[in-house]
């Protein structure tokens, strides 16, 4: 199958244009890889439709202090929009640039507003660029809600941790434990049930990482997952509140 | 490394396992990758090219192998029926891994000597990912718990021995996508009508630029001509020609950089520079971090003292001299 994509030089031209005047020109900028039928755009044109007026929404709503929560929401339906997406488009960060800038840009722009504000492309390059999976906010939307999807379709897990940001880039993410999804949706769940503050969930994460050197996590079902995460948890030292705000 | 990361095998008895898969190796097509290996291969040859692993390939009798592994096992205190052979293909990219096959040693007799995992269009998804490219680990672990012990592995999953392999696309571990160049860009870039190939990059230093911030254009006609005889000797040579042209053009660039002085090779690891690194200091397998980074810096050495030489290995690396004389040569395949 055939899908479009930007070049990283042609991504940091066309984003600038964007930024400074609301619109840019991708036509010529735009090559094609792979062979066969173009992918189908459809399910994306919709999904950016609905990305754009759940925003809306969101922005009327009472409470928008938590952008992650919405981003976990919308994660799910990009997964699912994503379905005949091939794993070639999905592995290319070209394919992440065009939809960024053809899709994605007004919401990434929003959730990642600190670093747009600066106008600077070196600050919210990573955001857009599509080679690093754990920044990139459309491709960390999608491995999200891979990770999050359970064996019965749901995806509630994606937006289950309250003001997650930090929890999923830094301790799902970021890590290679992030491939052993029974696991990783086992600490997604521990963390939603009983959230553990900063410094507790650093060293249960740490202490799951050091785990993860001597053990395949690979093989465990959602039940041994489970009552591994209870040993470790029940090992950790309590966190305090205070130490969440700080 | 960080101390999260640093591997620790506490266990008794283990050396013995790791012995036997220290001997199984990959075959890719024709190629084979050794533990602690890596293969590059281009885009077409990553997605199609059968991948399998080999128990008995250097003349070791399939049934030493499996007397090895039991023995092994046994050693460690551990009965057959809780341990298993599994292999594991993940790439880190997609964050996706799957496990492609396993094998309890209750029934190491059943132990082939070769276990395919791909196979044309049959493959699992991370040898679909040639961007992200893909890691092979074999693993002997335990297939469920035991009763906890000291110094004797317990806990369900727990490894006895790994190998594991890499498998890249492009030359190295560094790849650029070549870009059409048609007579907007040429003039774009006030290029002659005739300019067969141009080359733009940036930030060569950085670390967090990866390969696409090089942009590689190729008459769009020389393009196509390439994508339709890929597998032909003079495209190979073609494309390993480009590829040194961009690396070139990174050296030229990151030798210009006045920060070029103060970084070591460690700080440019994940640069295109530190890339390029990489591949000249080449890869001894089963060495030590402070083995590798030593040789690393060595040739940042190099590339600050002798561009032209660290050119001169860097071409060695690739190995492109076989691809040019079978081009000179006219050979068809």
């Amino acid at each position: 199958m055939k899908y479009p994509t930007l070049g990283a030089s042609r991504m940091a031209e066309l984003a600038s244009v964007r930024l400074e005047t609301g619109a840019c020109d991708l036509g010529e900028a735009i090559s094609w890889a792979g062979d066969g039928d173009p992918v189908d755009e459809g399910p994306l044109e919709s999904l950016a439709e609905r990305i754009h007026a759940r925003l809306e929404e969101f922005e009327r709503s009472g409470d928008r202090s938590d952008r992650d929560l919405l981003e976990g929401q919308l994660a799910a339906e990009l997964h699912r929009a994503f379905r005949s997406v091939p794993l070639l488009a999905l592995d290319d960060p070209g394919f992440w640039r065009y939809l960024t800038l053809r899709y994605f840009w007004e919401f990434v722009v929003w959730r990642e507003s600190a670093a747009f504000e600066t106008r600077d492309y070196s600050k919210y390059r990573k955001y857009v660029d599509g080679t690093n999976p754990s920044e990139c906010v459309a491709m960390r939307m999608y491995l999200r809600a891979q990770i999050a999807l359970e064996e019965d379709g749901s995806y509630d897990l994606a937006w289950s941790v309250p003001k997650g940001t930090d929890f999923w880039r830094s301790h799902i993410l970021r890590v290679r434990t992030s491939s052993s999804f029974v696991v990783s949706r086992a600490f997604v769940r521990e963390q939603a049930e009983r959230r553990m503050a900063t410094s507790e969930l650093r060293e249960f994460a740490r202490r799951l990482n050091r785990i993860r050197t001597n053990v395949v996590l690979n093989v465990y079902d959602t039940e041994e997952a489970s009552a591994l995460l209870s040993e470790l948890r029940e090992a950790v030292p309590v966190g305090t509140e205070a130490e969440e705000s700080a | 490394m960080s101390s999260e990361e640093r591997v620790v095998r506490p266990y008794l008895g283990v050396d013995r396992i790791q012995h036997v898969l220290d001997g199984v190796v990959i075959l890719v097509g024709n190629d084979t990758v050794e533990p602690d290996g890596r293969l590059d291969l281009s885009t077409f040859d990553y997605v199609t090219r059968p991948v399998a692993l080999s128990f008995a390939g250097e003349g070791v009798p399939l049934d030493e192998i499996r007397e090895a592994l039991s023995t092994g096992v046994e050693h460690v205190g551990v009965p057959l029926d809780d341990a298993e052979l599994l292999a594991l293909v993940s790439t880190s990219r997609l964050k996706i891994s799957e496990i492609v096959w396993r094998l309890p040693l209750s029934q190491i007799g059943r132990l082939p000597a070769v276990v395919p995992i791909a196979e044309g269009e049959v493959r699992p998804a991370p040898l679909r990912t040639p961007f992200g490219g893909a890691r092979i680990d074999l693993y002997v672990l335990l297939r469920r718990s035991r009763s906890p012990e000291p110094l004797r592995p317990w806990r369900k999953g727990t490894w006895l021995g790994r190998s594991s392999y890499e498998i890249g696309t492009d030359i190295g571990e560094i790849g650029f996508q070549p870009l059409p160049l048609d007579d907007t860009i040429r003039a774009k870039y006030s290029l002659p009508s005739n300019t067969t190939r141009y080359i733009r990059v940036e930030s060569v230093l950085d670390p967090d630029v990866d390969v696409d911030a090089v942009e590689l254009f190729v008459d769009q006609d020389l393009l196509a001509h390439l994508a339709q005889n890929s597998s032909l000797p003079a495209a190979k040579a073609f494309q390993r020609e480009l590829f040194l042209d961009a690396a070139q053009a990174i050296v030229l660039q990151a030798v210009r950089s006045p920060e070029l002085e103060e970084k070591s090779a460690e700080e440019l690891e994940s640069s295109l520079v530190g890339r390029l690194i990489a591949l000249v200091a080449g890869r001894v397998p089963g060495e030590r971090n402070a083995q590798r980074r030593q040789r690393r810096d060595i040739a940042l050495s190099l590339l600050r003292s002798e561009p032209m030489r660290f050119m001169a290995c860097l071409e060695a690396e690739i190995g492109s001299k076989a691809d040019l004389a079978d081009a000179l040569k006219g050979a068809q395949s």
